[in-house]
């Protein structure tokens, strides 16, 4: 069936036709064809039973007067009509009479009870058995076969001339049939045609021409307005996309500009820093050469000078030499920070698990006397970084850990968290957060922001082990020369956690 | 049920019929002459038309006068009011003739004859002469008739012997004369049709055109 459902509506429509007509056709022809071999045989009936009883009537005389000579020369008159083919005559007691053969081959067998009346259509003949009577007489019987082949061979004829015109008919009406149909499916076509423009190149521009006023007319109508209204929202797309793109190119702009910007402040910081950098590390190393004078002079003055001194005059000293310390200790953090901003970072992979066994060696003694337990709770990654530099990290990190905390039992724990661990902080979607949390003091929420500050303490300057206040800027800078992040979660009083990623080239 | 048994009795019936005749023509009968001329009486009833009302009563009976001996002994019989003809030709006997009871008036003498003559539709002309009649000839018989009979409407039925005595009679006036054709075995007429016609009898084709009828 898919094939035939395939067909175009044009062959579909012609064939719908075609086969009505045809059918149609074909039964009335058939049913006319019936109906005029019926008529015939029943006429064929009336003419030879009223046959048979003229030639019966004719030669009941003959019969009566037992006169056979006679009574063959009347049913010799019988082959005036070349149908019959034989004619037989009984007499009153059933014997065979007379008889008529149009043709000396045919036999006289009857096919049927000759006593009996009876129209028969037997083989290639109609008998006729009929009773000869004369008034109240009987006189005997006639029986009268005839041969039915024009019959059949009218009928064939007609056969053959209702092919004929069923095949005429069927000519007209295919010829009708595709007349007709264009009418019909030429708008369809070329609907099709338009819909199969429409959506297969895009062209909205198509339109059907029917100025019929049936479905197919309101069909193409509807058709056109919906491609008009579509044409319309196309044009008023495009005009919004038009608008749309001039937006987002002057927004682009406006962007660009703004990077521009932003590139150029952020070279022109750059290179303040740079600057400032470099002037750190002139100041420090120009400062500490007058320093270390100082120093040297003021130990002169207490190593040439002690016995003319008195007791305020070595506390001066003294003073003067734990300032110079201090001084020089400064400008030593401040060297190292301008170092940590100028220095090339020497990149490499890393096992920070290696990392943090050499930072807890350096610091074994002082974990000892604290009693601070450290946990690794997992095997850390190796990352690509400056092993020197995140060795600094770890040990300023756990250096604060250590420093300040007041528990009796101290921890430190040191791990990592990796991408869909945490619940999604600023968590850099590919690498790894590591952290170093303690039980320590905590830091408030208002200092938070300030601990990374250079020099900034938050405690008194002998409190909690001193020191420049340093360290955790030295963290910053070298999390951030690693294009990393550091931040702090604190609850004051019960710890603190630091977070720091090292985005730049994550190994395993 | 009741159906088959009654198409059974009809069997029965028609295979008793069958064998009947079948019985008759096996045996063919030596069939008489005057069992012939017996059952021709009726033929002529078929085949002769007479004027209408020829004589009174001539719508009730069908009435034949035979004159002379009367030859058909048991083939045609008295039978209640009228006659029967009982000719081997009829499967049963035959009471009636163009619708009338048949009539048979015999007149055993000329003088008979012509004392006693009533119109009739057919008078046959007897060859032979009643018992203890030895004077009168088949001659006297057919020229009584003829005075008797004419210019009426009557079929004078006469017997001959030979064909030329047969046509001798029918030209001096018996319309149709029987004669025996030793040759064929059978027996066949002269019929004067032109005579019928003038005496108003029209005589229809079938019996002229026979083969046995010689027409005048």
């Amino acid at each position: 069936m898919r094939p035939l459902r395939d067909l175009s509506i044009r062959v579909k429509l012609t064939g719908s036709l075609v086969a009505v007509v045809s059918i149609v056709l074909l039964l009335s022809t058939v049913a006319g064809l019936i109906e005029q071999h019926r008529s015939a045989k029943v006429a064929m009936v009336a003419q030879f039973t009223v046959l048979a009883v003229t030639l019966g009537e004719a030669s009941s005389s003959t019969i009566l007067f037992d006169d056979r000579q006679t009574c063959a020369e009347v049913l010799a008159s019988a082959r005036l009509e070349p149908k019959v083919v034989f004619v037989q005559i009984f007499d009153g007691e059933g014997n065979r009479f007379a008889s008529y053969k149009a043709d000396q081959s045919v036999s006289d067998e009857l096919p049927l009870n000759h006593e009996q009346d009876q129209v028969l259509f037997k083989g290639e003949f109609l008998h006729v058995s009929q009773p000869i009577e004369l008034q109240e007489i009987p006189v005997g019987r006639i029986y009268l076969r005839a041969s039915i082949k024009d019959l059949y061979k009218n009928t064939r004829h007609k056969i053959f001339l209702a092919t004929l015109s069923l095949l005429i008919c069927l000519f007209i009406a295919i010829l009708l049939g595709s007349l007709l149909q264009r009418e019909i499916a030429r708008p369809i076509l070329e609907l099709a045609a338009a819909t199969k423009k429409v959506s297969g190149e895009g062209d909205f521009s198509a339109r059907v021409h029917s100025n019929a006023g049936d479905e197919i007319g309101v069909l193409c109508n509807g058709f056109n307005t919906m491609l008009d209204q579509i044409q319309q929202r196309d044009r008023e797309l495009e005009k919004h996309r038009t608008h749309l793109e001039e937006l987002v190119r002057e927004r682009t702009s406006r962007l660009e500009a703004q990077t521009q910007e932003l590139t150029d402040s952020n070279a022109q910081l750059e290179r303040s820093n740079q600057e400032l950098d470099d002037f750190a590390y002139i100041v420090s190393h120009d400062l500490k050469e007058p320093l270390r004078g100082i120093s040297r002079y003021s130990s002169f003055i207490a190593e040439d000078y002690a016995g003319k001194l008195d007791e305020a005059g070595h506390e001066k000293l003294e003073t003067l030499q734990r300032l110079c310390l201090r001084q020089e200790n400064l400008i030593d953090s401040l060297l190292h920070y301008s170092r940590v901003g100028r220095a090339e970072l020497a990149i490499a992979p890393t096992d920070l698990n290696d990392v943090i066994e050499q930072v807890l060696d350096m610091m074994h003694i002082t974990l000892e006397e604290q009693g601070i337990e450290v946990r690794v709770p997992r095997q850390l990654p190796t990352v690509a970084c400056d092993s020197v530099r995140i060795v600094e990290v770890f040990r300023n990190l756990i250096t604060n850990a250590v420093k300040y905390n007041d528990k009796a039992e101290k921890w430190i724990e040191i791990g990592f968290q990796q991408h869909g661990e945490c619940g999604g902080n600023d968590l850099t979607p590919t690498g790894f957060v590591f952290y170093v949390r303690d039980n320590g003091i905590g830091i408030r929420e208002k200092h938070q922001e300030s601990v990374f500050r250079i020099f900034k303490r938050l405690h008194a300057r002998d409190k909690y082990g001193g020191g420049t206040g340093a360290g955790l800027t030295f963290v910053k800078k070298i999390v951030e020369r690693h294009g990393g992040k550091i931040w702090l979660e604190s609850t004051y009083g019960e710890g603190t956690t630091f977070y720091f990623t090292l985005e730049k080239g994550i190994v395993a | 049920m009741r159906r088959s048994l009654s198409l059974f009795c009809a069997l029965l019936i028609g295979n008793a019929l069958i064998g009947d005749h079948v019985l008759r023509a096996q045996q063919p009968q030596a069939v008489s002459e005057y069992d012939i001329k017996a059952g021709w009486f009726a033929f002529f009833g078929l085949y002769i038309q007479w004027p209408e009302q020829p004589f009174p009563g001539a719508d009730k009976d069908f009435v034949i006068g035979v004159l002379g001996n009367n030859p058909f002994g048991p083939y045609v019989r008295p039978s209640g009011n009228g006659f029967a003809i009982h000719a081997s030709k009829f499967p049963k006997s035959l009471k009636v003739i163009q619708g009338k009871r048949i009539k048979v008036i015999e007149y055993a003498t000329v003088d008979a004859f012509r004392r006693n003559y009533r119109p009739c539709h057919i008078l046959f002309i007897s060859r032979s002469s009643a018992p203890g009649v030895p004077a009168e000839t088949v001659q006297d018989r057919v020229s009584a008739a003829l005075a008797k009979t004419k210019n009426q409407s009557v079929v004078l039925v006469g017997e001959a012997s030979s064909k030329a005595e047969s046509e001798a009679f029918a030209k001096s006036g018996v319309i149709i004369c029987y004669w025996n054709d030793l040759q064929d075995q059978r027996l066949k007429m002269v019929i004067n049709d032109t005579l019928a016609r003038n005496e108003g009898l029209k005589i229809k084709s079938p019996l002229l055109r026979l083969g046995v009828v010689t027409p005048l």
